[in-house]
This record gives C-alpha cells, structure tokens and sequence, in this order.
C-alpha cells in the first residue's frame, strides 16, 4: 500500500462524482484544443506567410480570374524572381466523400516560388516532364492510399472538351512540407494539361491568381506597385500585396473573434475550476474524520496537504491530457473541413505545452483551499465531531 | 543500556500529568476543563477513566495522546516531556508511542482490513513485504487473520474494532489509549474487545489508558479513576 492508493481510495468513495468531474475536465481541455487550432487558423497563417512572397489578385473580385497573358509581363518587373499562377477545381476520387483541391499550376515555378515545399530530385523531375503528372501532398496520398507511379481518375472536375468529367493524372510524387495540415493535401497538376482539357472556353489562358517571389522584401511595396501600374488601364485591374500584409489583413477580419475564443476559453476554465474546487472541497469535508485519524496515527499536516494537492493534481492531470490527446485528435479530424479558411487550423507543441501547465495550475488552484482545509484540522474537535 | 538501568527505566511510571490544567473558550465565557490535574500511570497499567458526559475525560485522553495540549501543567510520557514539542515533533512521537482506538473504529471504507492496519507502518521504513508480514501478525493477534482482504462494509462492529485494535498496536507502541472502545458494540462484542485488551495488557504488557461510560467495561480493568468537572478521584461522586 502506498500513497497511490490512499488516493485511489478517496476517488473511488464516490464513483459517480468522480467520473462527472473528471469528464468536465477531459471536455474544458477538449475545448480547449480546438479553440487553440482555430487561434492558430487565425494568426498561425502570418507566421509561414512570407515578405518575400506576393500574391497577385484580380482589383474588383479576388475571385474573378486573370489573364495568363499577364505572365510574361509580370515577369519582367525588376525584383521579380519567379512567378507561379495557380487556377483549379474541386474533385473526388472513387466517392464523393473523398474531396480534395486540384491544383493547376506553372509546374517548373511553383518549388522556386514556394521553397517550402519540395520533393525527391527523381520525382520532381518525373513530374516536370509528364504533361498528365501530379505530386500530392503526403496527408492526402496517406488518405487516399496513393502511391508514386499510381494513375488517379479525379472524378467531379469541369468538363473537357470530349464531354468527360473524369480527369486522368499519374501520380509522379509527393512533395513534402513543414507547413501546416492543410498544405499537406493538396493535389498539384499541371496548368498545360488543365487549360487544354477543360472545355468551358471561359476557363481558358485564364488563372485564379499570381505569386511572385522577389529578390528582397525591403523592395515588396514598390514591385506591388510596379505589377499594378503596368496593368492600370488593361481590363481587368490587378491588386498586388505581400503575403504577410496580406495575412495581417485576413486576420483583422477576425479580430474580434481572437479575442472573443480567449474570453470564451477563459469561462470555461473558471467554470472547470470551480467545479474540481467545489468537488475537491466536498471531498475532503466528507472525509474530515478520516484526516483525523490519520493525524492521530501520526500523519505530520504537510503530508495531509500533499496528499489533497495530489489528489487535485491527478484528477486535473489526468482528465487534462485525456483531454488534450482528444482535442488533438479531433482538431486533427476537423483540418480538412475547416482548410479552405483557416488553412493553419491545428494543435500546436505550443499550445500543448500551455495546456499541461493549465493542468498544473488549475490542479493546484482547485487543491488550495481543502489543503488549508486539512492542513488547519484540529483533531480532537474532529474526533468529536464524528 | 546496562541491566539496572533497564530496570530502572522499567519500574519508572509511564506517565506523568503535574499540575495539568484545560481551559476552553467559549463564546466570552472561558470554561476549566481540566482543574490543575495530577496523574500517575505505571507501566503495565490498565486504567479506567470513568466520569459523566462533559466532566473532561476525553480532552484527558486527547491530552496524553499529544492531540491536544494543555493549557498549563506538564505531560510527560515515558520520560518524554510531549507538551514541549512541536506539532511535527508531536506527530512523530504519536507515530511511535500511542496506539488509539477510537469508539467509532475510524477505519477507511476503500482499504480492507490488512491496509487499514498498515497505514501507521507508512510512515516508517518499513518495506512492503514487512509492513504486509507486521499488518498480518496483528490481525492474527486480533483473531481476524482470515478477515483481512474484507473491507470495513463487510465485517461486524466487533470485527471492525478489532481491526481498530490490531492498528493500534502494528507499531508496537508504549501506551495504548482507548476512548469508548465498546461503546459502540452490543454487549457480546464488548467482552470480547475487552478480553482482547487484557490479553494485550497481561500477555504483552501494553499500558492501556480506557475511557467508559460502562462500569461492566471498567470492571475488566486492574484499576477506575472517576472524573468530575476537571478533577480525578478514587471514588466516583456520590
């Protein structure tokens, strides 16, 4: 016998209690994951977003398209060092359930534009030379169980040209990337092979948008403004921002929300640790006369604390990386559903850290006051009360 | 030690109350619980204290056990001058020198009996397979051997003081004090605890110090000192 189960003892006095408690704290540490996924949603995209990088939109719709015949001037604006153009569409493959992006893209730009990402030297180059070839990210091709050298119908696409709306790629690699979940499921294809298939002519020589890489972000505002003028009086406009401003301003729109997610996750743990304190209290007053026994027996008041403040920490811990472990797992689960806006959506080691110590705290918050409670007994009143 | 020195120490009483006094505040009054007490228990006594509800024998009790203190006067236990030392000190010295039982058994409801006996063996250096081997030669002392994986729910109030009793003297301790140990038994179970304490007494010379209300249970000790409203006597008041 040991301290351990002393402990165990009083959480099995009542079962019920105990179970009701312990849940509360597995869901406030639940909550607290996914509102720390959706934090880093909102200002987790500042931090991979870089000055080096412009996008490039149309003026009056970010959603209206450009035309491809921009390339080559956008190019040649000084400072600019590679420009990748990205269009595509949603599709599945086999079932509807299985939805991801198709990406369309400048294939021999986008590592040089994004040098995030990467992939095998043999399998970058299977790609750049294989007009019908694809890299998936690594999530994806886990969750579709691809492998290098597969052929993928991509069902649900626009139509082509002889009427079909099946897509056939050859999965020549798959890029990795230390970004976020949701930069690990794309499917990247090449622009070539969408642009003469698709069949609306609308959707044609037209892309969703440039990026541009340039030479120093000391210079971002002025080549912005470079690739803008040149298209001042061409029908349409165009709108060029460094990623990093960009991303400021995405997150502004949510300002309100951030703080709104941190008032939030504050009253739920006030609530959790009024709960664990209320219970823990009610533990130990029920148990007044067993506490002085044990000081009778010669149990010193310091070794009474501990075990209270043990008792709290336990139940504080153990429920808080329960669950943390579910939270992670379901921020994990609900990635994919969120990415398209918050594409940084997910647990980070960072906020796992700050929730074990949330655990600590709030263990030893809720463990205070029966501490004192056990360490200001007075035995002989105890006894006598019993 | 030397022959004559342990004889010596031997034949010393084993508890010395001088000039102990008790006063409680209450509201503004201030109440004289114990009135300039004077006690002598001799090693290997068995003593009844015996005295109405309210006339100071508890607070005696808890005052020779060192949980609580007097307001003035000297405890000393074993040579051990216990009114002097600190509440850690005091804890220690209880671990090592006082087995209580209580009327109302005290024991845990989530540990069986051979754990509730082991818990005063926490608190020594014991190992695990000792403190088991010790919680079991007790509960043998106790007649309970077969009883000790039951929990507390599960045995009868004589069974259940008995395991009180066992943990009272896992450690093996000098003085043995017990408040109302039948009070809460009917009275077959009663003779049997008090069988129990004289064979703890006789057989292996434990100092018992028994509060009662029971002038049956009184009877079984060697000698009944009577308290009123502070004061010890030979005579219980008329």
């Amino acid at each position: 016998m040991n301290t351990l189960t002393l402990i165990a003892g009083a959480f099995q006095r009542r079962k019920a209690r105990t179970l009701f408690t312990f849940l509360s704290v597995v869901v406030a540490f639940m909550l607290f994951c996914i509102l720390a996924a959706v934090r880093e949603g909102m200002v987790g995209q500042v931090k991979i977003s870089i000055a080096e990088r412009l996008d490039t939109y149309n003026k009056v719709n970010q959603g209206n398209m450009l035309p491809l015949s921009y390339y080559d001037k956008i190019v040649s604006v000084p400072g600019v060092t590679a420009v990748a153009y990205f269009t595509g569409y949603q599709g599945h493959y086999r079932d509807e359930k299985n939805k991801f992006q198709v990406v369309a893209t400048n294939a021999s730009e986008l590592f040089k534009v994004y040098q995030e990402f990467s992939a095998p030297p043999a399998q970058h180059k299977a790609w750049l030379a294989d007009r019908q070839g694809a890299v998936a990210g690594p999530l994806l091709a886990k969750r579709m169980g691809w492998k290098v050298g597969d052929s993928i119908p991509v069902l649900g696409g626009p139509a082509q040209k002889d009427g079909s709306k099946t897509w056939y790629y050859h999965l020549d690699g798959i890029y990795q990337t230390n970004l976020p979940t949701a930069y690990q499921s794309f499917f990247v294809t090449h622009y070539q092979y969408y642009n003469q298939g698709v069949a609306n002519t609308q959707a044609q020589n037209v892309v969703g948008q440039y990026t541009e890489r340039i030479d120093d972000p000391r210079n971002a505002q002025a080549i912005s403004s470079a690739i803008d003028k040149i298209f001042e009086n061409a029908t349409p406009q165009t709108l060029t921002r460094s990623q990093a401003l960009e991303s400021v301003s995405f997150m502004r729109q949510f300002g309100d929300i951030t703080a709104m997610v941190i008032y939030v996750g504050i009253a739920v743990f006030f609530t959790m640790l009024l709960i664990i304190g209320n219970t823990m209290a009610q533990s130990v007053r029920e148990r007044t006369s067993e506490f002085a026994m044990l000081r009778a027996l010669g149990f010193r008041r310091p070794w009474l604390a501990v075990l209270v403040l043990q008792e709290s920490l336990l139940l504080m811990g153990a429920g808080g990386i329960l669950g943390l472990i579910l939270g992670y797992e379901a921020a994990h689960l609900l990635a994919p559903s969120v990415g398209n806006v918050l594409q940084t959506f997910g647990m980070t080691w960072n906020a796992a850290l700050l929730g074990i110590m949330l655990c600590l705290v709030f263990g030893l918050l809720a463990g205070l006051v029966p501490m004192q409670r056990v360490s200001r007994l007075r035995v002989a009143d105890a006894l006598r009360r019993a | 030690m030397s022959a004559v020195a342990a004889e010596s120490t031997r034949n010393q009483p084993l508890v010395n109350l001088h000039g102990v006094t008790k006063l409680y505040k209450r509201g503004a009054e201030t109440v004289e619980v114990l009135k300039r007490l004077d006690l002598t228990v001799p090693r290997g006594d068995f003593l009844a204290l015996m005295g109405p509800s309210g006339s100071g024998k508890t607070t005696l009790m808890n005052i020779l056990g060192g949980l609580d203190r007097p307001t003035s006067g000297e405890v000393i236990i074993d040579g051990q001058p216990i009114h002097s030392l600190s509440d850690g000190a005091l804890s220690a010295w209880r671990a090592r020198h006082v087995g209580f039982v209580f009327q109302l058994y005290h024991l845990l409801p989530v540990l069986n009996a051979e754990q509730n006996v082991a818990l005063p063996l926490m608190l020594t250096k014991l190992g695990a397979a000792e403190r088991r081997k010790r919680a079991m030669a007790a509960l043998t002392l106790v007649g309970l051997e077969d009883r000790a994986k039951h929990k507390p729910a599960e045995l009868s109030g004589g069974q259940e003081q008995r395991v009180g009793i066992a943990r009272a003297i896992v450690t093996d301790p000098t003085l043995l004090l017990c408040d109302e140990p039948t009070g809460d038994l009917d009275r077959k179970a009663g003779d049997e605890i008090l069988e129990l304490l004289q064979l703890l007494n006789k057989e292996h010379g434990k100092t018992i110090i028994m509060v009662t209300h029971d002038p049956h249970a009184a009877a079984k000790a060697q000698r009944t000192l009577f308290m009123n409203k502070g004061v010890l006597s030979q005579e219980p008041e008329a």
